[in-house]
């Protein structure tokens, strides 16, 4: 069975309206008429803020179990190694060691950082010791760690591999058919997650069951994970993450500490904690890549694109990828597309997803190039921009980048490049982010509980890595019944919930839970509402509640306050389970392909010290309607914050003759501080798509595409020169004005 | 010069600065100073390495415990208290998680020895709240969403708290010096701003 419904969609600008079927039972769809009352509209209180400020938090970097040992690493210091052989009895001896365990695939070490053993100890301070004292023999071999230094063809370490070109049209007819070419290569650098909660987790066995607390950013495939590790039934594995200090995505992963972890808490019948020191964190546990965009594009006369290619080196460390080149097939409209990506190993740690992987490499090649073709031609960055993504009215592309630019100011400040006086110069340039759409149908099943006293309990077996996702629960769950956002309260973060949930990446989160959220409270609604439409004599799809009061649509006088309807729950309980259930994707219901954006951002460049200081960024941004408000903002804030950070100073330096990183340590390893934070104005363009009955979008990455790219130009369009390798450095800026000799 | 192959002597894992300044310190402690003979006091005053008798003032509540000598405060805390409010992230100066007050003035609790801290009081994030009531600070943090993950907050709590009561009406230019030797790695700096606004307005700045 199906019914029907009409839904207004589009953005603030355009809209449309449409029909399309929902199945029955299941909640309509939140489009343009639909006004929110708590999602999306005053600021929310974030629900763990209080056990946040008050120091009472338990990330897993706090948990204590009875009698639990610490663990630390033995860890290879060469860059390529053969492990001849390890001898542990010395420190087996040492005072508090309870055991030392060899990792398992011992026959070479391919980064500084190899996992060589694992030693358990009463102390920290006596595991450190220890692993100290484990004497290993190395056989060191030939490596390589600066990019620069690994051949596309000849490396040593493995062969580069090279995946399948990306066509579309033909370009080099699109070449030719241009006025302007531009042509040049973009290099940019590998930056480690630097999440400040580092990896890690603690194992304990009891009672016949496994518990590991763990800093993950997907409970459920690490369930499965730890289980393998212990050889334990799924049935009597549970996972803890109740607060985590940052993921970015580093922590999706099975690790091979915690296969260790688990292991030595087996066999000496103790819990385990290992949580890694910043050294191990930054060499081993994932980064952004590097890489190497040779780009080329062409444009017409009036700025309208003709061509664009890319042949990418990518650099994702000892094996793994990137994905570099997805911004250049999917930022602007163009005829004629070409990409190519080859990774090129290294012997360094490997890369894992870094907040929208592969997109700020390729944002920065691809806008830096657009700028350049603007310098030439004597365009407006911004008009060339706003003409390539003038598609269908209902994309909200060109409308964002409208609001984003009145909002900054772009007409009055953009001048020509270079033209400032100096000598602290001012300049501006804009970027735009993409992020394909991706709720995962059915990888979420919420519980809805409504309880008599009118408060009512979501729970999902997902992870709030500090995102907000329990305040977007409780804000979807409050909106759907109709009652105050305080009656709500949100179980999260717990294998035993039993209710699968997704992992947090892709920015899936929100599009996956919010849905299933919302369809288990109509559900467990419609139940209540079914005890009082007899009463009334109402269909219980008439009544609704909103603002905590129970009302017949139909008949308006019928009406009671929500905790005298509560009432009638009873002491049982009402539950109900959602899911996500998209609707049919019919033709002409759906809005563009994805998440879209813009960002403008100022900078001052001081031309005698090359002092680069990034000076506001105003960042439009759509996530299809923003469930909890203040929460998005502050992600958008976030991934621009990292944006900053990216393109002005973080930089991962490999020693080529110890092959190993020189500047692990957060002392030496520059992230933006507050010194340093641009005033950021967030802004949520609403767009209205049924992707989902929640018209939700994630937001944790689309926000981190564009914010380089966008600085990177503006110091372009500052000093008049480009600079094509991140990060843009005093040195670099001097460099690029005066010559390498000054 | 290493080769190639970087068959070079051996360079221990993480050797930071204060690792280094630690092993000085508490060198310092037990050897003779060069040159001079040692007095017979010093030796029955000597310290370590296992584990020896100290007491710690912390939130006004006094604790007698056994620790290593080279246990950092932060390590005492988090380790033999269970007092984890207070986070370790850099474990070597440059990130501010692990600020407490010493006798009221904000340290880096990574970077001091548990014994040096003896007969000072010691606050932590745990401590700042009063009968159960917020700071105000803490109140703002929440307030303008000043956090993201929360690993940073109590460091910038602490440090925040520190400018106010100091200047209660703290510009924001003042506030940022402050908080300058704190990294937020969720980039909540616009909203921690808003909520040292609030508070300054609140105090009539
Ligand atoms: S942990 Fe002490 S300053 Fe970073
Ligand atoms: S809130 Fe996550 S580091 Fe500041």
């Amino acid at each position: 069975m199906v019914k029907n419904i009409s839904a207004l969609i589009g953005h603030d600008d355009v809209t449309k309206l449409v029909q399309f079927d929902v199945p029955d039972g299941e909640p309509g769809f939140w489009d343009k008429q639909y006004k929110f009352v708590v999602a999306g509209e005053k600021p929310v209180r974030r629900l763990d803020g209080m056990e946040k400020v008050t120091g009472k938090a338990k990330y897993t970097y706090d948990i204590y179990r009875p009698n639990q040992l610490c663990a630390e690493l033995v860890l290879c210091p060469h860059a390529h190694a053969r492990i001849v052989g390890v001898d542990a009895s010395k420190a087996e001896k040492m005072p508090g060691v309870r055991g030392v365990m060899l990792a398992e695939n011992l026959d070479a070490a391919m980064f500084a950082g190899w996992i060589i053993a694992m030693v358990a100890a009463d102390t920290i301070q006596q595991a450190r010791d220890a692993a100290r004292s484990v004497l290993v023999e190395y056989d060191a071999q030939d490596f390589v760690v600066l990019e620069d230094d690994a051949g596309k063809d000849d490396n040593p370490i493995r062969k580069p591999s090279s995946g399948n070109p990306s066509i579309k049209g033909d370009v080099e007819k699109g070449f030719q058919e241009a006025f302007a070419v531009h042509e040049a290569e973009y290099v940019t650098q590998t930056t480690p997650h630097n999440c400040l909660e580092t990896h890690g987790c603690v194992a304990e066995f009891k009672n016949g069951e496994l518990t590991v607390w763990f800093s993950t950013q997907s409970l459920w495939s690490m369930q499965q994970a730890v289980a393998g590790y212990g050889g334990m039934p799924l049935n009597k594995t549970r996972v803890i993450t109740e607060y985590m200090g940052g993921g970015f995505g580093s922590k999706l992963f099975g690790e091979q500490f915690a296969d260790m972890c688990v292991k030595m808490a087996k066999k000496i019948g103790r819990p385990i904690k290992f949580m890694a020191n910043r050294y191990f964190d930054s060499v081993a546990c994932g980064n952004k890549p590097a890489a190497k965009m040779h780009v080329k594009i062409g444009a017409q006369k009036d700025g309208a694109f003709t061509a664009i290619r890319a042949d990418c080196l990518n650099y994702p460390g000892f094996s793994g990828g990137a994905s570099v080149a997805t911004p250049f097939r999917s930022h602007y409209e163009c005829p004629n597309i070409y990409t190519q990506e080859t990774n090129v190993y290294t012997n360094t740690g490997l890369s894992r997803p870094f907040r929208a992987p592969g997109r700020p490499q390729g944002s920065f090649g691809l806008e830096m190039a657009i700028e350049e073709l603007c310098m030439k031609m004597g365009l407006d960055p911004y008009e060339v921009k706003i003409k390539n993504v003038d598609v269908s009215p209902l994309d909200p592309r060109k409308y964002q980048f409208e609001v984003g630019a009145e909002r900054f100011g772009w007409k009055k400040k953009f001048k020509k490049h270079g033209s400032d006086a100096g000598p602290v110069k001012t300049g501006v340039g804009c970027a735009v982010t993409y992020w394909g759409y991706s709720g995962d149908p059915g990888g979420a099943v919420c519980r809805c509980t409504l309880f008599m006293d009118g408060s009512a309990e979501v729970a999902i077996g997902c992870q709030d890595l500090g995102t907000g996702f329990r305040t977007m629960a409780a804000c979807t769950a409050a909106e759907t019944l109709g009652i105050d956002v305080q009656r709500i309260q949100v179980l999260t973060g717990d294998t035993d919930i039993g209710l699968v949930g997704p992992l947090s990446g892709g920015s899936k989160t929100t599009p996956t839970v919010a849905p299933a959220i919302k369809s288990a409270c109509y559900k467990a609604q419609q139940k209540l509402f079914g005890r009082i439409a007899g009463d009334w004599d109402a269909k219980p799809e008439d009544i609704v509640c909103r603002e905590n009061a129970v009302f017949n649509k139909e008949n308006p006088e019928q009406k009671m306050p929500w905790n005298e309807a509560a009432q009638k729950v009873g002491s049982n309980m009402i539950v109900a389970l959602g899911e996500h259930i998209p609707p049919p994707d019919v033709e002409g219901i759906r809005i563009g392909t994805g998440l879209r954006g813009a960002q403008f951002a100022q900078v001052e460049v001081n031309v005698e010290t090359g002092k680069i200081s990034c000076k506001k960024v105003v960042a439009v941004q759509d996530c299809g309607r923003a469930m909890a408000k203040a929460q998005a903002e502050s992600q958008i804030c976030g991934g621009v914050i990292q944006g900053v950070s990216y393109a002005l100073f973080e930089d991962r330096i490999m020693d080529s003759v110890l092959g190993r990183q020189l500047n692990p340590q957060m002392e030496h390893y520059k992230i933006l501080n507050a010194m340093e934070a641009p005033d950021i104005e967030p802004i949520l363009i609403d767009v209205f798509d049924p992707v989902n009955c929640a018209s939700a979008k994630g937001i944790g990455e689309p926000p981190h595409v564009p914010t380089a790219a966008a600085v990177a130009c503006a110091v372009c369009n500052a000093i008049g020169k480009p600079i094509r390798s991140l990060p843009i450095t005093p040195y670099k800026v001097l460099e690029a004005l005066y010559g390498e000799r000054r | 010069m290493p080769d190639k192959k970087g068959n070079h002597s051996e360079i221990p894992d993480g050797v930071s600065r204060r690792s280094f300044l630690k092993g000085m310190g508490t060198g310092a402690a037990i050897l003779p100073a060069l040159g001079k003979t040692v007095e017979a006091a010093d030796l029955e005053n000597r310290f370590g390495p296992e584990p020896a008798p100290i007491t710690l003032t912390i939130n006004e509540k006094i604790y007698h415990l056994q620790v290593e000598p080279r246990e950092t405060l932060i390590e005492v805390l988090r380790n033999r208290l269970n007092i984890t409010g207070t986070k370790v992230v850099c474990d070597n100066g440059s990130c501010g998680a692990c600020t407490v007050y010493l006798d009221g003035a904000p340290v880096y609790g990574c970077m001091m020895l548990a014994v040096k801290a003896q007969n000072k009081q010691i606050t932590t994030i745990e401590g700042i709240s009063q009968n159960g009531k917020l700071h105000p600070v803490q109140e703002a943090f929440i307030e303008a969403d000043a956090l993201q993950c929360g690993f940073c907050t109590p460091g910038f709590v602490m440090s925040m708290a520190k400018v106010f009561e100091e200047n209660p009406k703290a510009s924001l230019i003042e506030v940022k010096q402050g908080l300058a030797g704190h990294i937020c790695r969720c980039g909540a700096y616009a909203q921690i701003f808003k909520a040292a606004e609030n508070v300054s307005k609140r105090n009539g700045g």
